[in-house]
């Protein structure tokens, strides 16, 4: 008799296991995929086969996400999601399509794909597979530089009439060809090469294009403005109110002045010494001079 | 030739009493000093630090000092100004720091300064020697001062002695 009632309860337990989505324990989705060739060229589809598998006897919403990724390089390709609703028992085939981009760095790749749960939150399954990636060009990483020496120790902007412009550029590339237009702001153009120099002739805005090239790597083009004032803006220098002497620093000397006027009345425009201008020179002043009391106000 | 070597005993004699009267000026300077009263202590009691100003000739119109002493033996207790800038001088800072030892302090006199200030104590410290202080002698040093005239300018060559104490059981 116990051992009937025991067999009726395994057969309960194994038929709510059955019927209950999510909770059985041996109910699982599976992943494959596969590409129909392994190399590729530049502008070419890459096509990946995503098949899953629902073996679960009640229908699954499931998320595949797909990625290409360069092995040798920092290269990675954007992730793409696709939902996949799956009924009971199926098997569903999704393709993942990528173009190869004439800049993507040659050599092998991985393509990765993962199934997640409808959350997204657990990874069910996960397949990855080689392709290698031919005839395609390396990026040029380049920087223009415009600057007020020869060793680019500044880089500036805004240079002054007949100051030297010294152009440059910087890149991780050796050996690279380089030709670069100069537009002046007349709208004559100059072809020159870097790094080059020459005196500021002309008043506004000059342009540096330049191209940069070479074998294995994509041709590229890179613009810089720098502009040419005739002279500085001179904004003088006036030192904070409590820095009554006006010699950079606030200590005692300052006291000693704040000290001979303490108790006066003053009156617009107020005297260095009323630091807060509010008419007398006292405790208010005093209090703004402590609060600096030992700060170098140099510009 | 004997006249020329007279005279150039003569320009030798001279430069030579002009370099001691230089001399001489330069020893008149402005002098600051730690003034310690009195100069034994018994360790738990009380002393006072004047810092004692000698402006020679001097108008004195502000002045900061920093002031050392090792806190392992004493520690201070208070801060007031001196006679030097008037009865009752306008402070700046002052900031004890009786973990480092160090004291920072300002004053300006209030009011007009005519030269010469008379010699007195820009400030008074008072420390308490510590009933765990051990025995010997101890330095207190005037690490800095500066001293501004009548014309709010710094009076320079300023020459600073510090003091010593002995702490007794």
């Amino acid at each position: 008799m116990m051992d009937r009632i025991k067999i009726m309860l395994v057969l309960v337990v194994l038929a709510l296991g059955l019927l209950t989505p999510g909770a059985a324990v041996w109910a699982s989705e599976s992943l494959s995929i596969s590409v129909d060739k392994t190399i590729f060229y530049p502008f070419e589809d890459i096509v990946v086969h995503m098949e899953v598998t629902n073996d679960n006897p009640y229908p699954v919403v499931r998320y595949l996400e797909s990625g290409v990724s360069c092995v040798s390089d920092s290269f990675i390709g954007e992730l793409t999601s696709y939902q996949v609703e799956l009924e009971s028992l199926e098997k569903k085939t999704v393709d993942y399509i990528t173009t190869v981009l004439e800049t993507m760095p040659a050599g092998e790749y991985i393509i990765g794909v993962r199934l997640l749960t409808e959350d997204r939150t657990e990874v069910l399954d996960e397949e990855r597979l080689s392709i290698e990636i031919r005839g395609t060009k390396k990026i040029i990483d380049i920087r223009l530089l415009s600057c007020k020496d020869k060793l680019c120790s500044e880089e500036v902007k805004v240079f002054i009439l007949h100051e030297d412009i010294y152009l440059d550029y910087r890149s991780p590339v050796p050996g690279l060809i380089i030709t670069g237009v100069l537009t002046l702001p007349d709208g004559s153009t100059e072809e020159i090469t870097l790094p080059t120099s020459f005196p500021s002739e002309q008043i506004g805005t000059h342009e540096l294009e330049v191209a940069a090239s070479k074998e294995g790597y994509k041709t590229i083009t890179k613009k810089i403005k720098f502009s040419v004032i005739e002279e500085v803006p001179q904004i003088p220098f006036v030192t904070p109110r409590w820095d009554i002497n006006g010699d950079g620093i606030v200590d005692y000397k300052d006291l000693a002045i704040l000290g001979a006027h303490y108790g006066e009345t003053t009156e617009p425009p107020y005297p260095r010494y009323d630091i807060n201008r509010d008419g007398e020179v006292g405790p208010g002043d005093r209090d703004v001079l402590v609060e600096h009391y030992g700060e170098e106000v140099m510009p | 030739m004997r006249l020329s070597n007279r005279l150039l005993a003569i320009v030798i004699v001279t430069l030579g009493l002009s370099l001691v009267a230089i001399s001489c000026a330069e020893g008149k300077g402005v002098s600051a000093s730690l003034v310690p009263s009195p100069e034994e202590i018994v360790r738990g009691e009380q002393f006072e630090i004047k810092v004692w100003v000698e402006p020679v000739e001097r108008g004195v119109s502000a002045g900061e000092i920093s002031v050392s002493f090792d806190p392992e033996a004493m520690q201070t207790v208070n801060i007031e100004p001196g006679e030097l800038l008037g009865e009752d001088p306008l402070l700046g800072i002052s900031n004890i720091d009786n973990d480092f030892g160090t004291i920072r302090y300002s004053l300006a006199r209030i009011g007009e300064t005519k030269a010469p200030t008379q010699a007195a104590a820009f400030a008074v410290i008072s420390f308490q020697v510590l009933e765990s202080a051990p025995t010997g002698d101890y330095q207190l040093t005037l690490t800095a001062i500066g001293l501004a005239n009548e014309d709010f300018e710094d009076i320079t060559g300023v020459k600073v002695e510090g003091a010593s104490i002995k702490i007794s059981p």
